[in-house]
């Protein structure tokens, strides 16, 4: 066991160092830096999704065969703390790291050449239609409804909370495809153009006064039934493999420590020594966390999912998130209060109001503890 | 970078903890405790036997040159059976002997388990002997010798030239009171990398306590979540209520986030070695083990009601050990202050943690 980096691995760290220094612009970084919700607005992000497909770099969990990095798990780590250290936009997720890996594990060999190369180019932009207004953490009670017609699928229903659907082209979504005892039998996998007749996306403010999140209305919404992702009412099982992906895949270490960094920035005077104890204490979680996704993440092989863990890494990444925008406001102090659109400390305040999200997304910290007491702690 | 255990590491792991789990009883402990001994010297000499106070000397000076990892690795064993043994004591003590010429008995000597010997920092070694005082000092009740460490000097010190008062300590060890004035000592030579080794061995007590406590609290949670699944009221088991399951799962992430935070420590300890890399990540893991052993500990008695507040169990004496480590984690290393003065008055919390130069 030992921590230092050999000839190749540094090697590595220097190339990807390289790249950036020729490839991350000023502007990029400006666009990273005024981050309010979770994800940067796409023409920050696909902007830089372009340079890093360029490169051959827009997927490093893919495996090569599908246009990915083919980079171990150390090198992605490596890769990520790296981006995030010099500023890099954060790439959007949803479609590179959410529906790429049941695509590949669960689509057909059709789908994947359909969707997978869109997806790396940033031709296509996904949403993810999972929560609805009587469906939240209890997922498996959702009642979107697709009937099948001939070889199309009829959907009615509504999709809540879906970060970015006003600027996706493509919605995956899970539908109730039958009536089982069990709710979460019943349900399958498909995916959505926008531009269907029948979706119709209304926008939901924010806490924080912004608009990130939709509500997606689907009435009576045609697919092509060869828009199935896997078989029909297995879509549960396939939206948990997600879900591992989603909690317990992503790297956040250094995108916290750049949120740290910024939350710091905002300060008009030196650091007084009650601000630094403060600054020490969530930057010690920090560290802690960043090990424990070397760890957990920085160990797995190319592509796997992560297991229960993941349930550890979404609690503890979601509430660090918490503890270090709630910092960044405490150190504005009276300013704190201040809404001034577009200064330093409104952003620091908005992320702040919007981070309260990041402990109910993505399977609220109720549930990441139930789900640690029964696979983790055997109750 | 390698994040796995060598198969030399998992040996020693697992033949440590084999062997504490055939012979470390809870009983024999409690029995040890009401008697205020040290420790038992039988199990002194298997765990020498085992190689445990040879880890932490460099093969140079005859010792097995162990790095952090191993320690520990040994120390969370110890942990997980609640040894009241000082083995953090012979840790420090084998890296302070690592960096002495012409002491070959006494490494020989603590290797094999004949001598213990307590380290103490506080100690003044001036030229008419050592003098000064230390308080519940870790090791002295069981020590055929105090080591005196001072930042110029290594000295050996017998505990018959000194006052040592003995004092029962919340851990259920026993520690002692020194006082020495002009205490006579055998000086023992040390080369100009002597500031480094005594670096090294305060770093690794540190780290030692520290997957002790891990340890210590990964067997409160074990204990705790099968407690959950027997014990029945209401007539169905406590695990079965959600309010139960909520409370394991914290412990069950507190437990996780100090067994990175031990692994940081050590990782960065043996990638960078003593110095400024190496204190942050012991602060960062002191700091984020005291408050996982806190989660622990007070969940840990909690959840087993009656019996977790009484001495039946060894809840009760994980809840001790635990809160004795914090205790003196935050008032002698005080993670906290050093961490906000020498890692954030500089920046480097700017930078990760775990990505160092060699």
């Amino acid at each position: 066991m030992d921590l230092v980096l050999d000839a190749d691995q540094r090697r590595f760290r220097d190339e990807v160092r390289a790249f950036l220094q020729d490839a991350l612009t000023d502007g990029l970084r400006a666009g990273q830096s005024r981050v309010i919700g979770v994800y940067p607005e796409p023409d920050v992000s696909l902007a830089w999704q372009r340079k890093l497909f360029e490169r051959g770099w827009a997927a490093p969990t893919w495996p090569v065969e599908h246009g990915g990095t083919g980079w171990t798990a150390l090198q992605r780590f490596i890769f990520e703390c790296e981006c995030a250290q010099a500023g890099a936009p954060l790439l959007y997720p949803i479609g590179i790291r959410l529906v790429a890996p049941v695509i590949m594990a669960f689509g057909s060999p059709e789908q994947q050449a359909r969707w997978l190369p869109r997806i790396l180019s940033g031709e296509d932009y996904w949403c993810q239609g999972f929560s609805e207004p009587g469906a939240g953490s209890d997922l498996g009670s959702l009642s979107t409804r697709a009937v099948r017609d001939g070889d199309e699928y009829v959907i009615n229903g509504s999709k809540m909370w879906t970060t970015h659907a006003h600027h996706a082209n493509r919605m995956f979504a899970l539908v109730r495809t039958r009536e089982a005892e069990r709710p979460s039998d019943g349900i399958s996998f498909v995916a959505i153009d926008l531009d269907t007749p029948g979706v119709e996306i209304r926008p939901i403010i924010s806490i924080g006064g912004d608009h990130d999140v939709n509500q997606v209305f689907l009435s009576d919404v045609r697919i092509p039934a060869e828009n199935l992702i896997g078989e029909e009412n297995r879509g549960w099982v396939y939206a948990k493999y997600l879900l591992e992906f989603e909690r317990g895949y992503g790297l956040f270490s250094g995108r916290l420590r750049a949120s740290l960094r910024r939350a710091e920035a905002a300060l008009k005077a030196p650091a007084t020594p009650a601000q630094r104890r403060r600054i020490a204490e969530v930057a010690m979680e920090l560290d802690v966390f960043e090990m424990l996704e070397l760890s957990v993440v920085g160990t797995l092989p190319n592509g796997a999912a992560p297991g229960p863990v993941s349930s550890v890494l979404k609690l503890r990444a979601s509430r660090l998130k918490q503890a270090v925008t709630q910092l960044g406001v405490e150190l504005l102090g009276a300013d704190g209060v201040r809404r001034v659109e577009g200064s330093p400390g409104n952003i620091l305040v908005t992320d702040y109001l919007n981070a309260r999200a990041a402990t109910i997304f993505g399977g609220a910290a109720e549930v990441q503890l139930g789900i640690i007491a029964k696979a983790l702690g055997g109750l | 970078m390698n994040l796995a255990l060598s198969d030399e590491q998992q040996l020693f792991a697992d033949g440590i903890g084999r062997f504490l789990e055939k012979r470390y009883a809870f009983e024999h402990r409690r029995q040890m405790v009401a008697e205020q001994r040290w420790g038992d010297p039988a199990i002194w000499s298997a765990l020498a036997e085992l190689g445990c106070f040879g880890i932490a000397v460099p093969e140079t000076a005859g010792g097995f040159g162990g790095g952090s990892v191993e320690i520990g690795l040994m120390m969370r064993a110890l942990g997980r059976h609640l040894a009241i043994e000082p083995v953090a004591a012979a840790v420090v003590a084998g890296t302070l002997l690592g960096g002495t010429e012409g002491a070959d008995d006494l490494i020989e000597a603590l290797i094999g388990g004949e001598m213990r010997l307590a380290p103490c920092f506080d100690l003044v070694c001036g030229v008419s002997g050592v003098s000064g005082s230390a308080r519940s000092l870790a090791g002295g009740h069981a020590a055929h010798g105090l080591l005196a460490a001072c930042e110029q000097s290594l000295h050996l010190v017998d505990p018959a030239d000194v006052r040592v008062t003995p004092v029962p300590l919340l851990d259920d060890t026993i520690g002692v009171d020194v006082v020495a004035e002009d205490a006579p000592s055998r000086r023992l030579e040390v080369g100009a990398d002597w500031p480094r080794h005594r670096a090294l061995a305060i770093a690794r007590g540190q780290l030692a306590r520290a997957w002790q406590a891990l340890g210590v609290l990964e067997g409160a949670l074990d204990a705790t979540t099968a407690y959950m699944r027997e014990r029945r009221q209401f007539g169905r088991p406590l695990g079965a209520f959600q309010t139960i399951q909520h409370r394991v799962a914290e412990m069950t992430v507190a437990a996780k986030e100090a067994e990175v935070a031990a692994m940081l420590g050590a990782l960065v300890l043996d990638a960078a070695g003593p110095g400024a890399d190496a204190e942050r990540a012991l602060s960062a893991a002191t700091g984020r083990i005291a408050a996982a052993s806190a989660i622990v500990a007070e969940t840990a008695v909690q959840l087993h009601g009656g019996m977790g507040v009484s001495d039946e169990l060894d809840i009760s004496a994980r809840f001790r050990h635990l809160q004795a480590f914090r205790f003196r984690a935050e008032a002698v290393e005080q993670p906290v202050e050093r961490y906000a003065e020498a890692v954030v008055a500089s920046g480097a919390h700017h930078h990760s943690a775990v990505l160092v130069e060699a």
